[in-house]
């Protein structure tokens, strides 16, 4: 069968980039990836009035390349090397923006330009279809997309631009006529920072982030030593005048108490292939970490985002430990290709590898995040229990003669002896510095407490109390000496205020109705039952462990 | 496009006057220098001065002759900022921002006429100012949080200071010129012709009134009114104001105008409030400086008994006490 230029219409053009781009932000990441092809350092993005422009210090297009870089779905992109390569990236704007000029230098070389008219186009297809509306033209007299290239697309010759007019090297492009529909979204400085810090290869903020620096280093390394490539790229922003250089968004203020913990590195590998490296930080305490669109893992290829985090959440078991990660998945596998809307990759058996390995991977962190959850966990039960336990033998001397109360001491020491045997038996602790040591400390001073109270209430029963008192008074000054000695950390937890506060940080969507009901049954019942407003803290804090138990 | 900025005294001035100045700063400074102004859509005050600087902050209304209004054609504003983006792309500067309305406008307002907020990142080190336009004070305006608020319009003047001041850890020095139209009859001067001051400005107003004619009246209370409000404002936000002697000019169509040259240094933190080191009744009795046969000149003007005054700018500046003091490095 043979076909004709009439067969592939103009409209073509209008339906892909509105498909491909559909915010107007993504017109931007096309131009910045264009720029991280071409090996730039640094790219600056402006948005004014009417005008957004992308400059790039990268190695610039020759008058060949810019003629090549106009076909539709044809690139001289390499997929594996390149971050572009679908060949309609530069028509990303069609719908943004009236005109669209580049400039572009290759050192040494002449500058070119080409300029590429999208508002003329727009109108002519909509006058088309208005006139296929009103049934005023068929579909055979439709514009076919070569004629609406070539009569919209300025190409001057070679040689005819002076090198004052763009000295380079690099590419300079210009938007011009944003359409006002856009206008809004792209002069908010936060919204625009803030999506380019998600998609964008930018670097990691050695200021605010305590790990960036080795983050960078290892996965450079890994890269360099797999001969693959970590893109890294400056971009400044400037939007009316506010002028930000941007950094990938991870801060230690992200992480409680200000303190990520240090990263974890994982390998993804399709047999003794490396596909991919991801890193990742875990929250210091055990909660999600706060700012929501942060939690969890991001995919990246060559830098650029591919999807969002959610999407990946499914591959972890538990969303919970899922939630209470910042990290990243760097692809570095060249055969991994992104789909057209960048939100995965296309289906191949890599593909399928990739997403097995991602699921070891990712048990591999539930692990290491459950191992965290029940080490401060055990450790928070350790202090609580020397506490309980330092109350107990205070009260517990000469003094006490009520039998009620010393049998009511020894329930409470069993509960606190059998979870301490749990935590020595399930060996919580066997990597914590110390932990196992005071663990057992802890359980023989129960158990010796135990004995004692034991023997107190034999004692009541029995004729020979003087000598058993003397021992007591002995034994309560060595248990309380043993309990000085054992170190709990503190681990700093977060402190809800209120009830909602905690089923808010599961993310639980409340109506406002509903947390009026929460509010009144948090003051009446809640807080009516505990004494104290420390307790009543602590009663919050418990009531989230159990919540995290019942789900998990 | 306002004629006055292509009238040949505008002309000379911009190349004669603040070129030389504009130089004379890039040179004793050695940094970047960052323009904030209303350069005009084709930007000949930026074109002329390119070499010197390396930063644009512009201000562009829709209609230079009309009141800011939303169905005004937006074609000045995105000509300008064409022109600043060529600039960019020919490496001749390294950033500019454009904001769509008069500087009054958008500085008390702390956002343009397109919604974008006016922000100062940079330190500037040029300041080329014109408050020739209609708008007289006060000026009535919806603030941030929707509050209807009145000000008058070389309040501007005092917000762009306390922006300079507020950014840390750079140079604090700069030059200001500053361009108003004769006829101004905003309601700030009104207030300040009717004001009792020291008796410096009071004989000064005394004398002004005298005068025969009403031609001879305006510009001299109008000088007096802005060193006095400038001097103040420049003290209030730690500022050591300088001013070189005012030029009085006709643009195209008959205007008359005064150009005001103000160099701004700023006092160490610790120092508290700026000194000043020229006296208001001296700058009172300074000839004006004027065009005629495309070269500087002093005016005389019927029997005003006026001091002269020198007609080199770097000159008059490098002979006053601020530059000794503060723009000679040690």
């Amino acid at each position: 069968m043979k076909l004709t230029k009439f067969d592939i219409g103009a409209e073509i053009i209008a339906i892909l980039t509105k498909g491909m781009y559909p915010d107007p932000r993504d017109t931007l990441r096309e131009y910045i990836q264009n720029g991280v092809d071409a090996h730039a350092e640094n790219i600056k993005v402006r948005i004014g009035q009417s005008i957004v422009s992308i400059e790039d210090d990268g190695r610039g297009m020759d008058h060949k390349t810019m003629r090549k870089a106009l076909r539709v779905g044809v690139s001289d992109k390499q997929p594996g090397k390149d971050v572009g390569f679908m060949g309609i990236g530069i028509y990303s704007a069609f719908h943004l923006c009236d005109s669209l000029t580049i400039y572009s230098r290759i050192k040494e070389n002449p500058p070119c330009k080409l300029e590429i008219d999208f508002k003329s186009m727009r109108e002519k297809l909509e006058e088309q279809k208005k006139m296929r509306l009103e049934e005023k033209i068929t579909s055979d007299k439709l514009i076919d997309l070569q004629t609406l290239l070539e009569k919209y697309i300025d190409l001057p010759d070679e040689g005819t631009l002076e090198v004052k007019e763009f000295p380079g090297p690099g590419t300079h492009v210009v938007l011009s006529g944003i359409n006002p529909h856009f206008f809004g979204n792209l002069i908010d400085f936060d919204n625009v920072a803030d999506y380019l810090k998600e998609v964008v290869p930018l670097h990691f903020d050695k200021e605010q982030f305590s790990f960036a620096k080795e983050i960078e280093k290892r996965i450079s390394e890994t890269c360099d030593k797999e001969g693959a490539r970590f893109e890294i790229v400056n971009v400044e922003l400037n939007i009316g005048g506010r002028k930000e250089k941007l950094f990938r968004p991870y801060r230690d203020e992200h992480f409680h108490n200000g303190q990520p913990q240090k990263p974890i590195f994982k390998e993804l590998r399709d047999g003794g292939r490396l596909i991919g490296v991801v890193w990742g930080c875990l929250n210091s305490t055990r909660k999600k970490i706060e700012e929501k669109k942060l939690r969890g893992f991001l995919i990246k290829k060559q830098g650029f985002a591919i999807g969002k985090r959610e999407h990946i959440a499914g591959h972890f078991r538990s969303r919970t430990h899922f939630d209470r990660y910042i990290g990243e998945i760097i692809v570095v596998s060249p055969e991994l290709l992104p789909n057209a809307s960048r939100d995965d990759f296309e289906y191949s058996p890599l593909r399928t590898n990739f997403y097995k390995s991602l699921a070891n991977t990712a048990s591999e962190l539930n692990t290491t995040s459950n191992q965290f959850q029940d080490t401060t966990k055990a450790l928070d039960d350790i202090g609580t229990f020397k506490e309980g336990l330092k109350k107990i033998n205070t009260r517990c001397n000469r003094f006490e003669r009520d039998p009620d109360k010393l049998v009511s001491f020894i329930v409470e020491l069993n509960d606190s002896l059998t979870k301490i045997n749990s935590i020595i038996r399930r060996k919580v602790l066997k990597d914590h510095d110390h932990g196992s040591e005071e663990a057992k400390k802890l359980k023989k001073s129960i158990e010796e407490l135990i004995d004692e109270i034991q023997a107190i209430i034999k004692w009541l029963t029995s004729a020979k109390k003087k000598r058993v008192k003397q021992k007591t008074v002995d034994k309560q000054v060595k248990i309380a000496r043993d309990l000085a000695s054992i170190s709990t950390e503190e681990v700093k937890e977060k402190e809800y205020q209120t009830l909602v506060e905690v089923l808010d940080d599961f993310d639980i969507e409340l109506s406002g109705e509903l947390v009026k009901i929460l509010t009144l049954i948090d003051e009446k019942f809640i807080q009516g039952y505990t004494s104290s407003k420390a307790e009543y803290f602590s009663f919050l804090n418990e009531l989230k462990e159990d919540i995290i138990n019942s789900i998990d | 496009m306002p004629e006055n900025f292509q009238s040949p005294a505008k002309i000379l001035i911009r190349k004669e006057w603040s070129k030389k100045l504009i130089e004379f700063v890039k040179r004793k400074l050695q940094k970047k220098i960052i323009y904030l102004g209303l350069p005009s859509p084709d930007a000949k005050d930026i074109l002329e001065w390119i070499d010197s600087l390396d930063g644009v902050i512009a201000f562009q209304c829709r209609d230079y002759r009309h009141r800011s209004a939303r169905e005004q054609s937006r074609k000045a504003v995105d000509t300008l900022e064409k022109q600043l983006d060529k600039l960019i792309r020919q490496k001749k500067i390294e950033t500019f921002a454009v904001y769509d309305g008069y500087i009054e406008e958008v500085i008390l307002r702390g956002r343009d006429n397109s919604d974008i907020d006016f922000r100062q990142d940079d330190v500037i080190t040029v300041y080329n100012l014109d408050f020739c336009n209609q708008i007289t004070s006060p000026i009535k305006f919806v603030d941030k949080e929707g509050n209807i608020e009145e000000a008058f319009k070389f309040d501007a003047i005092h917000e762009l200071l306390k922006y300079q001041r507020s950014i840390k850890n750079q140079s604090k020095k700069f030059i200001m010129f500053l361009t108003i139209h004769c006829g101004y009859e905003g309601k700030e001067l009104e207030n300040f012709i009717n004001h009792h001051h020291d008796s410096g400005i009071s004989s000064y107003h005394n004398n002004i009134k005298k005068l025969p004619d009403k031609s001879l009246k305006k510009p001299r209370f109008l000088k007096s009114y802005m060193l006095d409000s400038l001097k103040e404002y420049f003290k209030t936000q730690g500022f050591i104001p300088e001013f070189l002697p005012v030029i009085y000019y006709q643009g195209v169509g008959g205007n008359k105008l005064l150009h005001f040259t103000i160099f701004g240094t700023g006092m160490p933190e610790k120092t508290g409030t700026a000194s000043f080191f020229q006296d208001i009744p001296e700058l009172l009795k300074q000839k004006f400086i004027t065009v005629l046969d495309n070269k500087f000149e002093l005016l005389k003007e019927g029997n005003i008994e006026e001091n002269d005054v020198q007609l080199n700018p770097t000159e008059i500046f490098s002979k006053s006490k601020t530059y000794k003091k503060y723009w000679i490095k040690k």
